[in-house]
Formats: C-alpha cells, structure tokens, sequence
C-alpha cells in the first residue's frame, strides 16, 4: 500500500480493494417488476410496458423519423387496411404530408431567420419535430414501414400542424408569416 | 433538443410514456450500481425503485446543469448506500437480540466495504460518479463522458483526483483505532 506512485498501479489497487468489498455480480434485474412498483407508487394510470413506446406521445420526438416522398410511396405500397384504425389512417398522413410538403421550405426559412427568437418555444418544438419527421421519413423509406411507425409519423405532423395553426393566429407573428410566402 | 430534454418536459407535463421512456433509458445503469453496492439483488431492486420515484417526484427540481445519467446516478449512489447501511444495522440488531441469527454467506469484505464507502462518502460528486462509472459499473472514458454530458479530458481529470484522494484517505489509518 505504499508504493504507489503510478496511476496505474492506484487503479489497480483500488479495483483489487472494490473486487474485495464489492465483488462483481451478474444478476438481472426484473425491470418490469420494478416499473410496476414504481408506476403503483406515481399513481400512473397505465402500467406502460416496453413494448407500448410508439404511441403518439410526444416524448418520441428526438428519437424518431423523414422526406415526404419516401413516405408517399410507403403510403402507395403499403396493403390494404390492417385495423380499423387504418381505415382514416391513410386518407389523414396523406393530407398532413401534403400540408407539410407545402409549408417546409417557408417553415424552414422562417426558422432560418432572427424572427423565431420572438417565439423561441415554438421555434424549439418545430425545430426538433422537422428533424423527427425527417429521420421518421427516412425510415419509414427504408423499409421500416410499420403500422405504429405510421402512426407516430402522424402525430408528429399533427403537432406540428397545430403550432403552425398557433403561429399563424398568434398577432405577433401572423404578419411576417404571410409575407414570407 | 435533444431526446431527453424532450423527455423531461414531456414527463413534467404529466406524461406517462416519458417517465417510462426515462426508466428504460436510465434503470440498467441504476440497478448495476446497486447491485453492485448492496450486493442483495431483492435489495437492490428496492434501491432501483427508490431511486426513481426520488428523481420523478424531484424533476421539477432538475436544473439542466448536469446531465440526467449523472443526476439520477448520484440519487441511485445516495439511495444504495443509505439501503446498505440499514441492512447493516439490522444484521447487527438481529445478531445482538438472537445471537443464533444464521449468518448469510460472505462474499465481501464486510469491513472493507465500510471504509471504502466512508471514503466515498468523502468525495465531492463530480468526482465520485466518475470514479463509480469506471470503477464499478466499469465504463470507458468516452462511455462516461457521454453520459456525464462532459469532454474525455474532464472524466479523466477526475477519475485521477477521486484516486488520488481515496489513496489517501484509504491509506490512513482508520480513526477507530487512533489512540484516544
């Protein structure tokens, strides 16, 4: 324990005392045991399970999805009805991407300018879900095409619709929004 | 934005689907240092669990500053040891009511597990959660970077000085066994 001048030789020194005091153990964890604890104890009202992450919920939006083109075509290629859900499914991301296609570089280059420090919220939000929607594009043309993928490429693209709508009514910015078209 | 602050908002707004997204994205980290810490894997699920409803009920208090691996991190650390020391205390209080307690098998050391928690206890938390991500949950440099929200260089720099301070804490004598 005395000669020790060297980090290396206090790495190995300290790992040979935490091997003693703490010796490596290779347990697994009930990780869905624990989450039911905890989601009791929060009083959450459903017991979300790992497998139920692509819901609409907003929290996907980094992690996610991009071009409208891929996406048309995945519209066109995918098969018939697979839910009742589908049933308005298709008709509703096809008009929102259409909505989208047409408002992106006007969006884009709102965003580009110094206005949006006004709004630096909606900016924000709108940055982060035209990255989502792009990178849900792109796997989306990559083959990933899956009902829930569909599903939460849609509710990026309501979200974003709705700040749009927000913006345009809003009286700061309405009126540089229609001079930028 | 990145994916966790999104995550934190969303969870702040009331959520459920971001707490869960949280827990899977943080739990094996927690769970790894407490069992590793406890050594009592039924222990350590409680240590999971604890950590967790401490970090959703104190979000609000989140400040951003440091990154949400690390802040969960130190209140997993705080949560394990303080899990520890009762389960301690309670073997002890059972051994002294009941001498005839069964004694569980050993496989650490009970006495060396005490002083290296003190002489954690006695590093500020920067440089302790570097030193349990390396030391204990063995990750790489750029690995605890990533989660710490920090350069290469900065978990370096601290590993060396949680080293170079538990050295010399380890090293002393234990003040139990000062001349009074």
């Amino acid at each position: 324990m005395t000669d020790l001048n060297s980090d290396d030789q206090d790495e190995r020194w300290l790992n040979s005392l935490i091997r003693r005091g703490f010796p490596r153990r290779g347990d697994d964890a009930d990780s869905e045991r624990i989450w039911a604890r905890i989601a009791k104890e929060m009083h959450f009202t459903e017991e979300l399970t790992r497998q139920s992450p692509w819901r609409l919920g907003r929290w996907a939006i980094a992690s996610a999805v991009a071009a409208a083109l891929a996406a048309t075509i995945l519209l066109r290629v995918v098969p018939g009805p697979q839910s009742s859900d589908d049933v308005t499914l298709g008709p509703e991301i096809a008009s929102v991407l259409q909505a989208y296609e047409l408002e992106r570089d006007r969006v884009a280059t709102w965003l580009s300018s110094e206005r949006p420090e006004a709004v630096p919220e909606s900016a924000r939000v709108l940055r982060a879900l035209d990255r989502a929607i792009e990178d849900s594009l792109q796997q989306l043309s990559q083959g990933e095409a899956t009902h829930e993928a569909v599903r939460r490429l849609l509710g990026y693209l309501r979200w974003r619709n709705q700040i749009l709508t927000d913006l345009t009514r809003s009286s700061y910015t309405s009126n540089e929004w229609k001079n930028l078209s | 934005m990145d994916e966790e602050t999104e995550l934190i908002a969303c969870a702040l707004e009331g959520d459920e689907v971001a707490y869960r997204r949280l827990y899977d994205l943080h739990h094996q980290a927690v769970w790894r240092l407490a069992n590793r810490v406890i050594q009592r894997p039924p222990l350590a699920e409680d240590c999971v669990q604890e950590t967790f409803i401490k970090a959703f009920r104190k979000l609000d208090r989140y400040s951003g500053e440091s990154s949400f691996a690390g802040w969960v991190y130190r209140i997993a650390y705080r949560s394990a040891v303080d899990i520890l020391r009762k389960e301690m205390r309670e073997r002890r209080t059972r051994r002294a009511i009941s001498p005839a307690e069964p004694v569980p098998p050993r496989t650490a050391d009970p006495l060396l597990r005490r002083r290296l928690i003190a002489a954690l206890d006695g590093l500020t938390e920067i440089y302790r959660e570097v030193f349990l991500l390396y030391h204990f949950d063995e990750c790489t440099h750029p690995e605890i970077a990533r989660r710490l929200s920090i350069p290469v260089g900065t978990s370096k720099r601290r590993l060396s000085v949680a080293r170079e301070r538990l050295k010399r804490t380890l090293t002393e004598p234990p003040k139990n066994d000062r001349p009074q």
